[in-house]
């Protein structure tokens, strides 16, 4: 009986390996579903790195070496596992994970919900994957899907098999998960801030969670309408919808699907800045610059990323050019403020450089050439001669694959003494920053060289044009290596849950609320929770009374904010469900 | 602290008759946003009816059957019965919030019967529409944005017919109510959405 | 020094140095790389705006790129914590900074938006209405490209022919020749053949091949003389029967870029621009070429397995050249060309399927559905049916009510059993290559006209 009393309070110690495994698959644990989210989502990008390495043999010297229907398919998956099953799943890891405790929550407003998110978000990944064994193979066409090659009506010389269906109904199942997701942060941050935390109080990881729950809520019902049609289009309307030969268009496809996918890069990139800010408040022990401006920089990019969506579609020409070319410029604006910010809160700062922070500076540095690469994208004459080559893969991984990643990673190694209780290892951390900086920066970097110079995006075989040749070698060498970079994270991971080093409740003297929990934290979250008088609660508890003098310190209690939720602790809005 | 002593709080007249005075539930606000995202998952379909509308090589269904445009009677008749309906709906709301089961259950009860009605209706519309999904793009927008709509109606008559039987079990009062409202703002948008599809596809398209 | 010494002595900082020398010397053969490459020499006027447009950005972009990376350095080099209880400044804001990197790069994102929309307007301006222009209808299709162009037609036929554009119906000495979507080009001025009836002729007309842009359900036919159409499978180096289109330099040419199946992009790396082929629609590029010679060009949408392969040439030559080459080109029937463009499809024989496929092949050809159909139903002036996946109940309907140019066919001269017979024997025809004997008529038309 006493170990069983031992292993209910301790249940990595002592209990048998079916109660723990039943434990997590029944959890509604906001910090459990968090953690089986990340566990997820990082198998799901080594499938989709391994994928870009199959990509990277085949296309480092000219001729072939898989066939190119094997080809197409591994890149539409490369693409579809990396946005739809890593960098849309890592966000709302770390959102489920650290937002509930940035605001001082017992849990999330919906724990059950929160669950199926991510119960459902498994499913939809898993049928993704079976693709590969139906007959027909997975979906070869591209991670748009741009019909009618995926539709089995008209003129399309090969149809599609059941992987197309299977990754339509796939993709309508994710996005699911991501709507329930988005709902449940969204009455999490309006409904169960703690006493005190109101909204310019809220640390700016979380505002960026408000931000893409609104991106996530508004967006992904159009895209669930394109894949629906799409679907029915496949099954029965015979291309009504996007093949001409039964009166249907295939830029509508394309109009509805970039309603979605351009908030989804956001979607993407947001919660990577709102980790990045958060690093940078912690290890320069300055306030966020410009705390309000990044939060109105949040919304704006937010805003213009609703009406931008036919940049991508500028050499269709079915889409009316100067205003999105206007709207896509002025994404510049906003981009270009929270960059400022960044800088200047480092600026004058006390700063030491973890390898948390090595990878929110190392965002910095890739965030920047992408969003500038942007902009040659929005210049619609110059998109009509870069669109569609490797210059958009550079850019577009640049910045919502790899400055998110980079900023995801930041986050691993910030919260991992969080999650288990210890420190990732930092030795093995600098060496995965260098090789996976270095590796990207070779493989993108000369993407962008290559696309100026005129290679097509999603070809298995190239012309030996005058240095082609060479770049695409310097590009598999970049992949490689970084792919070593990550084989060391991964190691760093097991080696560091194994024999990392003790971490406290508080391990980086952090500012947010998270960090006055132990690590990991109680299944209740906090014990008690300190006053909240500023975004920086804890540095206020810490350095606040040596900073009494200072004109430049304040805390902003000037209780005017916005009090609405913080008035009301979440126990009381439990009590009237019915 | 007594609860008469708090400051009243002003609720604007739209929120009060929409949802009461009491604060909102957290759930309340989960089927809000829940709302939101329905009416965009809808926007996408209706924009992608007006969108092909605007610029097919053709519309009418492409074997010749004709739209069902031809009989209007009973597509309006009911329109008319499934938008009215929101309104026992609304009064289900009002009498809980007083505390009064009885007259939500007759409320929904008359919600039941009428929307149980109109799905019937809307199977003989499919079976008499003589043409097929595949029939262009207005047989299958018809198809999709009457199929997807009539889903949207059987979702809110199990859930209103589950919450109808927690109030037969004596569930719900003037304070629990939280399902009750939840379904009546899911009702009310379940009509208005009807109105959107209904009125371009019978109507203005053509 | 010190640093570099004490990294080396742990076996993670030798790794991390050895890594970081060698990704420099790799980065270095990248910017050795780099200085041969940049966007390619246009050989366009509409590229050279582009490339001035490019260049505009490009210095921006690497000044605001020097600019920030220099502050990101040296604020990582200069502002380090020096003691654990070091405090530094908690300024938060800075509103007059703060409107200032608002300010700045808003006027920058807007004279870039006013330099490319001036740009964008000179790219798309097209041709005067007075200029001739050379008109090539290209077509993508999976996986090749099919460049027709207009036909002249004699001078001797201008004179019945007025200039007032509401004469849409027109007397051709033999117009039996004229098919339905040929182009017929008079001085700067293009016809696209809408019907005939009889010796009468219908057109549309339009000066610079402007004609409105139709849509047109299934497999859309540009076809009028044919210059090249070849398929590309299975190669990538300029090959013989790499697809060229031969264009003259100096005039303006206007692109008439359609698709027969899925989305393409007809892409010329050197014209610097590109415009995708969407099927149902027919769209313009505008292109002025400055220089002769032949530039390799591809597909630049994904379109299915041989994407990659699916490239052309363009041939620019001057202007007495192009004359001399169209003259040869239209003037003798070109060669058949072997090719497959709807790749391999096994004929099944569906289950339960009706119809008795020889009579309906005899049908085929008594009711003359193969005039417009093609003898194999691969398409001429009516779209492709062969192995058409209409169902058998919606080609009945179009027999009885058609949609488009089609006539009618009452059930009194084919029933719904002779239609399923016909229909059956289309589902056992292969999709042949595309019928070459109309350019050879084209010439017997430029004959009788001049």
């Amino acid at each position: 009986m006493a170990t069983l009393a031992g292993a209910q309070t301790t249940p990595y110690a002592g209990a048998n390996a079916w109660r723990v495994i039943l434990e997590w698959l029944t959890t509604v644990d906001h910090k459990k579903i968090g953690i089986m989210y990340l566990w997820t989502a990082g198998a799901f990008g080594l499938v989709g790195m391994a994928f870009s390495l199959v990509m990277r043999t085949e296309l480092a010297q000219t001729g072939t070496i898989i066939s190119a229907e094997t080809y197409n398919s591994i890149f539409t998956m490369h693409g579809s596992v990396m946005i739809f099953l890593f960098l849309l799943p890592i966000g709302a890891a770390f959102m489920n994970y650290s937002m509930p405790l940035q605001i001082g929550a017992l849990d999330m407003a919906f724990p059950r919900i929160n669950a199926l998110s991510f119960w459902i978000f498994l499913f939809g990944g898993v049928l993704l994957t079976l693709s590969f064994a139906v007959e027909g193979g997975t979906a070869s066409a591209g991670w748009t899907a741009y019909p009618p090659i995926t539709l089995d009506s008209g003129n399309n010389a090969e149809p599609p098999g059941a992987g197309m269906d299977m990754w339509l109904v796939g993709v309508i199942l994710l996005g699911q998960a991501s709507i329930f997701g988005s709902i449940n942060f969204l009455v999490t941050i309006f409904k169960m801030r703690a006493p005190g935390m109101t909204m310019w109080r809220l640390p700016l990881f979380t505002w960026t969670t408000l931000v893409t729950g609104l991106l996530i809520l508004l967006s992904t019902p159009v895209l669930a309408a394109a894949l629906v049609l799409g679907f029915i289009d496949r099954n029965g309307a015979m291309g009504a919808f996007f093949d001409p030969s039964n009166g249907g268009q295939p830029l509508l496809w394309q109009n509805l699907f970039w309603f979605y996918s351009h908030p989804a890069v956001y979607i993407m990139i947001l919660p990577a800045m709102g980790i990045v800010s958060d690093v940078f408040g912690v290890f320069t022990r300055r306030p966020v610059f410009g705390y309000r401006s990044m939060v109105l920089a949040l919304v704006a990019i937010g805003l213009l990323g609703f009406i931008v969506w036919a940049h991508h579609m500028f050499t269709t020409g079915g889409v009316f050019l100067p205003f999105f070319m206007g709207a896509t410029f002025l994404i510049a604006v906003p981009t270009g403020v929270k960059m400022f910010n960044w800088i200047a809160t480092m600026w004058r700062g006390s700063n030491i450089f973890p390898t948390a922070m090595l990878f929110s500076v190392g965002f910095l540095m890739l965030f920047l050439i992408g969003g500038i690469t942007g902009v040659f994208h929005a210049a619609v004459p110059v998109d009509f001669a870069l669109h569609d080559t490797y210059f958009v893969v550079g850019h577009f991984h640049y910045t919502m694959s790899i400055a998110a990643t980079f900023g995801f990673l930041a986050g691993c190694y910030y919260w991992f003494p969080k999650m288990f209780g210890k420190f990732m290892n930092e030795g093995l951390g600098k060496l995965h920053f260098w090789l996976l900086f270095i590796g990207v920066n070779l493989v993108f970097f000369t993407q962008l060289l290559l696309g100026l110079d005129g290679m097509p995006r999603r070809i298995n075989d190239y012309a030996d044009n005058p240095g082609w040749e060479l770049m695409n070698m310097l590009i598999t060498i970049g992949a490689f290596v970084s792919a070593a970079g990550m084989m060391v994270f991964l190691y760093n991971v097991f080696y560091s849950l194994k024999w990392g080093e003790r971490a406290g409740a508080d391990p980086w003297e952090g500012t947010t609320l998270e960090w006055a929990t132990t690590s990991p934290p109680p299944a209740h979250n906090f014990d008690s929770l300190p006053e909240i008088r500023s975004e920086r609660p804890l540095f206020d508890l810490r350095f606040g009374e040596r900073l009494q003098d200072d004109p430049h310190y304040h805390v902003n209690g000037n209780g005017h904010g916005n009090g609405g939720g913080g008035a009301r602790t979440p126990s009381a809005t439990a009590r009237e469900e019915g | 602290m007594a609860v008469g002593t708090l400051p009243q709080r002003r609720v604007h007249p739209i929120r009060s008759f929409l949802v009461g005075e009491e604060p909102m539930t957290t759930g309340l606000w989960g089927i809000i946003f829940f709302i939101f995202s329905e009416i965009m998952f809808f926007a996408g379909l209706i924009a992608a009816m007006l969108a092909l509308h605007s610029d097919t090589l053709f519309w009418e269904p492409t074997n010749g059957a004709g739209r069902v445009e031809g009989d209007h009677l009973l597509p309006i008749l009911f329109t008319i019965l499934l938008v009215s309906t929101s309104i026992p709906m609304q009064f289900a709301a009002f009498a809980i919030r007083k505390g009064n089961r009885r007259a939500m259950l007759i409320n929904m009860a008359i919600v039941l019967v009428v929307g149980t009605a109109f799905i019937i209706n809307q199977y003989f519309e499919w079976t008499h529409a003589g043409f097929g999904i595949s029939d262009g793009p207005y047989a299958a927008t018809f198809y999709t944005l009457t199929g997807f709509h009539g889903a949207h109606v059987i979702g809110g008559l199990l859930f209103i017919f589950a919450q109808w039987l927690r109030g037969l079990l004596g569930h719900f009062d003037a304070r629990r109510n939280t399902a009750i409202e939840a379904a009546t703002l899911y009702w009310h948008f379940v009509g208005f959405v009807w109105l959107l599809v209904i009125f371009p596809l019978v109507f203005f398209l053509s | 020094m010190t640093a570099l010494q004490r990294l080396w002595r742990t076996r993670i900082g030798r790794l991390t140095l050895v890594i970081g020398a060698v990704a420099a010397a790799l980065f270095a053969l990248s910017g050795l790389v780099s200085a041969q490459v940049a966007l390619p020499e246009a050989v366009s006027e509409q590229g050279d705006d582009i490339r001035a447009l490019f260049f505009v950005i490009l210095a921006v972009g690497v000044i605001v790129f020097l600019i920030v990376e220099a502050m990101i350095i040296w604020v990582v080099f200069r502002y380090k914590r020096k003691s654990d209880d070091e405090l530094p400044t908690q300024i938060g804001h800075n509103t007059t900074a703060e409107i200032l990197w608002t300010g700045i790069p808003l006027v920058i994102v807007v004279v870039l938006f006013f330099a490319s929309f001036f740009v964008l307007q000179d790219v798309q301006a097209g041709a005067d209405s007075d200029e001739d222009v050379t008109v090539v209808d290209v077509q993508g299709r999976q996986w090749a490209w099919a460049f027709n162009y207009a036909v002249p037609l004699g001078t001797s036929l201008a004179e019945s022919i007025s200039n007032d554009p509401a004469q849409t119906e027109i007397m051709l000495e033999d117009p039996s020749l004229v098919v339905p979507f040929m182009t017929l080009k008079l001085g700067v001025e293009h016809m696209r053949v809408v019907a005939r009836t009889g010796d009468v002729v219908t057109v549309e007309r339009a000066v610079n091949g402007t004609v409105p842009i139709r849509h047109s359900a299934g497999t859309l036919v540009l076809r009028s003389f044919n210059g090249t159409e070849t398929v590309a499978e299975g190669r990538l180096q300029a090959a013989d029967n790499t697809p060229i289109v031969t264009v003259p330099v100096g005039q303006m040419i206007r692109f008439n870029i359609a698709s027969a199946d899925v989305l393409h992009a007809f892409y010329t790396p050197q014209f610097l621009t590109k415009l995708d082929a969407v099927p149902g629609r027919v769209q313009t590029l505008w292109v002025r070429i400055t220089e002769a010679g032949v530039f390799q060009s591809q597909c630049a949408e994904f379109c299915g397995r041989d994407h990659a392969r699916m490239i052309f040439s363009v041939e620019a030559m001057a202007q007495d050249d192009y004359d001399a080459w169209f003259e040869n080109k239209a003037g003798s029937a070109p060669e058949p060309v072997e090719g497959d463009f709807g790749g391999e499809q096994e004929v099944e024989q569906e289950e339960g399927a009706v119809g008795n496929p020889i009579n309906g092949q005899n049908l085929f050809f008594a009711m003359g559905c193969n005039v417009c159909h093609g003898d194999q139903g691969e398409g001429l002036v009516g779209p492709t049916i062969a192995m058409t996946v209409v169902p058998l109940d919606r080609v009945i309907q179009q027999y009885r009510e058609p949609l488009e140019a089609m006539t009618a066919f009452p059930p009194d001269q084919i029933s719904d059993e002779e239609i399923a017979d016909v229909y059956a024997w289309l589902q056992t025809v292969e999709r042949p290559p595309v019928a070459q004997e109309i350019p050879s008529k084209l010439a017997e038309l430029i004959a009788a006209g001049g």
